[in-house]
């Protein structure tokens, strides 16, 4: 398991957001405009994802003459990483802690 | 390109331009995002937050490479250098209360021998002397000697002087 602590809402956002469609690349406004996240939550999760190698990022020239754009996309460990935190025992799990620490 | 607009995208670019060379690649990927972001306002929200990614980002780097530049790297070699230099301020507080205790405690005691006219016209002045005034003073050229040699006993030395100027401050504003 890469992360020690339990993932905030916002990444797990995140990762559904690239789990819709995990092959796919997508654009950084288009997942803040997805999830709701603001740059400033949305970016530094990106840079985690990114720094743990769960995603892999690269510049798309789309348009001649225009500057690429940052692309983004589940590298294979990223996937099998968000499958697994997205499956319904680490779900659980994790819903049982938080209702256990709510009771502390 | 409205004025909001423009503001947000040329505060942006000068922290694109600033940022580290391990953030340049996701600041630049923010600002470019900036063209895609409707309305004004949420462009100008946009940079704003990619501003605080940015440094959220950046500082803990900075620090980490600052502490490696000065220390060197690996972790033990680290905390034993911090250890060290924790240790070398801790003995520079320490120092300087046994300095001040004694200037507090022997002028106190020896200015009515030594000059028994002060004490009546001028106890006010002698109780400053000797709380504030010369331990100051002996803070100051311990560190100022101490500076090259031993930098964090200084350093130590220099933070009780502030923290005894301050306290001095503090007590003349509350009591006159």
């Amino acid at each position: 398991m890469r992360f020690r602590v339990q993932l905030s809402p916002q990444t797990l956002q995140v990762l559904d957001a690239f789990l819709q469609n995990p092959k796919d690349w997508k654009y950084g406004y288009d997942i803040s405009r997805n999830t709701g996240l603001k740059s400033g939550t949305l970016y530094p999760i990106l840079m985690r994802l990114a720094e743990r190698k769960l995603l892999e990022a690269s510049w798309e020239t789309a348009e001649p003459g225009k500057p690429p754009r940052h692309i983004y996309r589940f590298t294979p460990d990223g996937l099998r990483y968000a499958r697994e935190q997205r499956s319904p025992r680490v779900e659980r799990r994790a819903r049982q802690a938080t209702f256990v620490g709510m009771k502390c | 390109m409205s004025a909001v607009r423009r503001l947000a995208y040329r505060l942006l670019n000068s922290v694109v331009r600033h940022a580290s060379p391990d953030s340049q690649d996701w600041a630049s990927a923010m600002l470019r995002e900036l063209d895609f972001v409707e309305g004004d306002w949420g462009a100008s929200l946009w940079a704003l937050g990619s501003v605080t990614a940015l440094f959220r980002h950046s500082v803990p780097h900075r620090l980490k490479a600052q502490i490696e530049k000065r220390f060197g790297t690996g972790q033990e070699r680290v905390l034993k250098n911090m250890r060290k230099m924790t240790a070398g301020m801790l003995w520079g507080v320490v120092m300087a209360s046994v300095v001040m205790t004694l200037s507090l405690l022997s002028l106190l005691r020896a200015a009515p021998v030594l000059f028994p006219e002060w004490h009546v016209g001028h106890a006010r002045f002698v109780q400053w002397l000797a709380i504030v005034g010369v331990p100051e003073a002996v803070f100051m050229a311990t560190a100022v000697m101490l500076w090259r040699k031993k930098r964090p006993m200084a350093a130590g030395i220099l933070l009780a002087a502030v923290m005894l100027m301050a306290h001095a401050i503090f007590h003349m504003v509350t009591h006159g």
